[in-house]
């Protein structure tokens, strides 16, 4: 009945980082969207539609309550870290005779990822959710959160370091 | 325009490995990773992927951290995927959407 309702609510958790703003921005979504259904062209993408819906009810309301202070430091942040980490450090993969994709599938669970997530500065977080989890393209995201293009691409670019390294930290957390 | 000899490095690739003859751009290793992020979205243009596609056919290096990355980006959108919306959110909603609407909000 509701579609695409578990990719609203994942993307909205990631973007809220709590159950509660979560619910409520996915019930806001279905009823802005039922409300103004007639607007909806029929043939046209759903799920983008729904998206775009939800995205600019989270800029408008729930952005405006949590702004964060920019917490990224502009050093240069190496390409391939975790892959790096998994190859060169001892008692990683290749000391097991396990190729670094096996061993990342190993130590990428589910609240790696969440961590990893939502560690991330708002503004990362948005890009990165919307297009690594939801595959839409960089103008698709442009559009629903009113950034330039190449702003989508350097924030994923950065947003996807990031999570390298938070994944690498929480794992290592947790081997320990 | 011809790539004047003096601005060649022949030797090494930017993993340190010697240069095969196929590598005589010093460059060939870093234009691809310039292209790593949209590589990944599937957002390069057609003959900018070929190229990439063409470098990572012949450099092992990059094409071991190429597939590194592509599979890091699979598990992590298959995992999150296993996160599905409360069914006491879908009840809700459900049960708002059938209501009339009230306009006098």
């Amino acid at each position: 009945m509701l579609p695409h309702i578990d990719a609203l609510y994942r993307t909205a958790y990631s973007m809220t980082k709590n159950a509660g703003d979560a619910d409520d921005l996915v019930q806001d979504t279905y009823l802005r969207a039922f409300q103004f259904f007639d607007q909806f062209q029929g043939g046209t993408n759903s799920r983008a539609w729904l998206f775009r819906i939800m995205t600019n009810l989270y800029i408008n309301t729930y952005r405006k309550r949590m702004r964060e202070p920019e917490r990224v430091s502009y050093d240069e942040m190496e390409d391939f870290f975790l892959y790096n980490r998994l190859v060169n450090s001892p008692g990683a993969s290749s000391a097991n005779n396990e190729s670094p994709e096996t061993e990342v599938v190993r130590r990428v669970q589910i609240e790696a990822i969440r961590e990893a997530i939502s560690q991330l500065p708002e503004e990362y977080r948005a890009t990165l959710v919307l297009a690594d989890l939801n595959e839409f393209s960089y103008q698709e995201i442009s559009e629903m959160l009113q950034i330039p293009l190449g702003t989508v691409r350097s924030r994923l670019s950065r947003g996807r370091r990031l999570v390298q390294k938070a994944l690498w930290a929480y794992s290592e957390g947790n081997q320990r | 325009m011809q790539v004047p000899e003096m601005e060649r490095v022949i030797g090494q690739d930017s993993h340190g490995n010697p240069l095969g003859p196929d590598q005589l751009e010093y460059n060939q290793c870093q234009e691809a990773v310039k292209k790593l992020t949209e590589f990944l979205s599937h957002e390069l243009r057609a003959d900018e992927e070929t190229e990439v596609k063409r470098h990572l056919s012949q450099c092992r290096g990059c094409f071991a951290k190429f597939h590194f990355e592509e599979t890091l980006l699979r598990t992590i959108r298959d995992r999150a995927e296993q996160v599905r919306a409360p069914g006491a959110l879908r009840d809700k909603i459900m049960t708002l959407l059938s209501r009339p609407v009230d306009d006098s909000k």
